[in-house]
């Protein structure tokens, strides 16, 4: 990607990102506040450290994209911040959920509904795109094993990973958690030919 | 009493939604999918139906056009988190009467209800 490229795409992950965590802010009643934000170009065989470590046990909430074209988003938190999001997504005090129920991982995975349809719907709007998000899947594992559903998939088509990537926490509740958008090479490039296009 | 289908294929959604309606003084019936929620409609024929658009097998959009081509008259509003404006505009041509936007505010279904069972 060219200089005024990357800008785009930055401008783009910055909306998509905003938008998503004021809807999480919303959806959680607490006040979201985003820690830190990038964007990355690396190596797809290293897409399973971003968590710090592929082999850290964490929950994940994973969605495809489809519609325009193709890409993956990833929810990913230490198990003890995940069960501290569904105690505030549940009412419950902090400390009352301990593992993953059914009930449970159904308000994960329509966290992770909400936060990937808000950056996709934010995304489409800035480029008049359909993007559609999968149902979400929610599932606990060492992070490098979540990661790599990502990397099996764009290793197919491309060397290199573009990886937009959010920290945030709840500061009432000490939570935090990280989000990941991993577009395809394809997806890339056609939000980036809608800039052209304008 | 009125009966309102609630379809979503998260059961933290659907608690969420059904307690709403429940407020209301409407009485609930469930749906985990599209398929489950044209067969639904079909058997017992809710005075109205909340849908969610993501859901696997059936989504909501095609689930939304069998309970019309079925029901003319069905009273159908989507509520999903699939805010684009492609998704309100075919829901809307579809035949749905509204559209809210997930993360909702329970006000904002009731507005939703108030509408479709004027």
């Amino acid at each position: 990607m060219n200089d005024q490229e990357i800008a785009f795409w930055a401008e783009l992950v910055n909306k998509g990102t905003n938008n998503a965590m004021n809807n999480l802010s919303q959806m959680v009643g607490q006040d979201i506040q985003v820690t830190s934000f990038g964007l990355r170009q690396i190596p797809v065989a290293e897409t399973s450290q971003l968590m710090g470590g592929a082999d850290v046990e964490a929950i994940g909430i994973y969605l495809t994209v489809s519609g325009s074209a193709d890409g993956h988003i990833m929810l990913m938190y230490d198990p003890r911040m995940a069960y501290g999001f569904v105690d505030l997504l549940m009412g419950q005090p902090e400390g009352t959920t301990e593992a993953l129920g059914e009930m449970e991982s159904s308000a994960l995975g329509e966290l992770g509904n909400i936060m990937g349809s808000s950056f996709l719907n934010a995304l489409a709007d800035a480029t008049g795109l359909t993007l559609m998000p999968s149902p979400p899947h929610v599932m606990t594992d060492m992070a490098g094993a979540l990661l790599d559903i990502i990397a099996a998939d764009i290793l197919q088509t491309q060397d290199d990973a573009f990886v937009a990537e959010a920290t945030y926490q709840a500061p009432g509740r000490n939570i935090s958690g990280m989000f990941f958008v991993i577009p395809t090479q394809n997806l890339l490039q056609v939000l980036l030919d809608t800039r052209t296009a304008a | 009493m009125a009966t309102v289908l609630v379809v979503d294929d998260s059961s933290f959604m659907r608690m969420r939604c059904v307690s709403t309606v429940k407020e209301l003084g409407y009485d609930t019936v469930e749906a985990g999918d599209g398929a489950e929620a044209i067969q639904t409609y079909k058997d017992q024929k809710p005075a109205a139906v909340l849908m969610d658009i993501t859901m696997p097998g059936t989504d909501g959009l095609q689930a939304l056009k069998e309970i019309m081509a079925f029901d003319g008259n069905a009273r159908v509003a989507m509520v999903t988190a699939m805010g684009q404006q492609s998704m309100v505009m075919e829901a809307m041509k579809s035949g749905a009467k509204d559209f809210v936007v997930k993360p909702f505010e329970p006000d904002r279904v009731k507005a939703a209800l108030t509408k479709l069972l004027a």
